[in-house]
């Protein structure tokens, strides 16, 4: 979970950088990191808060900018349904795209055989650790952020450690249709608002996956 | 935006944020997801982290419209095949991010 650091710290570097050029202040750029913890989200409504819209137009676009996370949350809620609400609704707070992808790779099943709580350690100890790196890239934004050239795009160092995430997920039949299917779909929709894309994607890629299995239902697990 | 202003909007998208993050998984045990489904949804995380990084490696954002437009000649598209082959040999999230970054760099230069 450490290993993925520099990732998420670059990544929330130039999200706030982004934020701060927006004209946001730096102490109201910083709990609006703690607050909200959403990259897409925040990015998506500064816009709108810079032009003065409706709080309900802004917490809208906030909310189909997350919609994503109902179906990762429907994912996870087998893995953690022996704890209790207030214990959910704590692990899931924080939950992110890249915490939600790492814990599925390493737990794809729910079944916790020996009663252990290693799954729900492994997503807790994650889930801070990348919270806490999120915030210090804020951090880093708000005092050094102005000594940082844009030209050296060091955000990019986000989506290469979702790559080390996507790689090795694609390692089955089902599997390399699945990720084609929501390529597709991701390049046919990426100019929707909202970033609406990425649900597409996973809509059209889980549907993929039910028919490639009812097409080859002796597929590896 | 004034200052209260910019904090009630703040306030509403923490809750956004929470909401959908826990959504299913404070209500789902009153309706349970059935094994099969939960096999499909498997699929889910690495289809949005697709949708997350494409973008990102095959469009460029046009400065005036805001749309994104196809563009197979970038330094992320070089980036992003020093990241795959530095996964492929090393197995490392860091070593991807590392050869990503070094083939996106020496590509930006070059370019």
């Amino acid at each position: 979970m450490v290993e993925s650091s520099p990732g998420i710290v670059a990544w929330s570097l130039v999200t706030s950088i982004s934020l701060l050029s927006a004209g946001l202040s730096p102490v109201d750029t910083f709990w609006f990191n703690i607050m909200v913890y959403a990259g897409s989200s925040q990015l998506a409504v500064m816009p709108l808060i810079n032009g003065d819209y409706p709080f309900w137009t802004i917490w809208l676009t906030g909310l189909i900018v997350m919609s994503r996370f109902i179906i990762f949350s429907a994912t996870i809620q087998p893995h953690f349904k022996q704890y209790s609400f207030l214990q959910r609704l704590g692990i899931g707070t924080i939950n992110t795209d890249m915490s939600f992808a790492k814990f599925i790779e390493k737990f794809p099943s729910p079944n916790n055989s020996d009663g252990s709580n290693t799954q729900i350690l492994y997503f807790v100890g994650m889930i801070l650790a990348h919270w806490i790196f999120w915030q210090i890239g804020a951090l880093i934004a708000i005092f050094f952020g102005s000594d940082i050239p844009s030209s050296w795009g060091l955000g990019f160092a986000g989506p290469l450690a979702l790559l080390a995430l996507i790689v090795p997920a694609i390692k089955h039949k089902t599997a390399v249709v699945s990720a084609l299917v929501a390529a597709i779909t991701c390049v046919l929709t990426v100019n929707l608002p909202y970033r609406l894309t990425i649900v597409c994607s996973v809509f059209a890629a889980v549907f993929a996956a039910v028919l490639m299995d009812k097409k080859f239902p002796q597929r590896q697990a | 935006m004034s200052t209260v202003d910019l904090w009630i909007a703040f306030f509403g998208l923490m809750l956004v944020s929470i909401l959908t993050r826990t959504s299913l998984l404070l209500v789902g045990s009153k309706f349970p997801i059935p094994a099969t489904v939960h096999e499909f949804l498997r699929y889910a995380p690495t289809a949005a982290l697709i949708a997350i990084v494409l973008p990102e490696v095959l469009f460029m954002k046009d400065p005036v419209t805001q749309l994104f437009e196809l563009n197979l000649y970038s330094p992320q598209i070089f980036g992003a095949i020093g990241g795959v082959i530095g996964f492929l040999f090393t197995k490392s999230i860091l070593a991807t991010i590392f050869f990503g970054m070094l083939f996106f760099t020496l590509a930006r230069l070059v370019m």
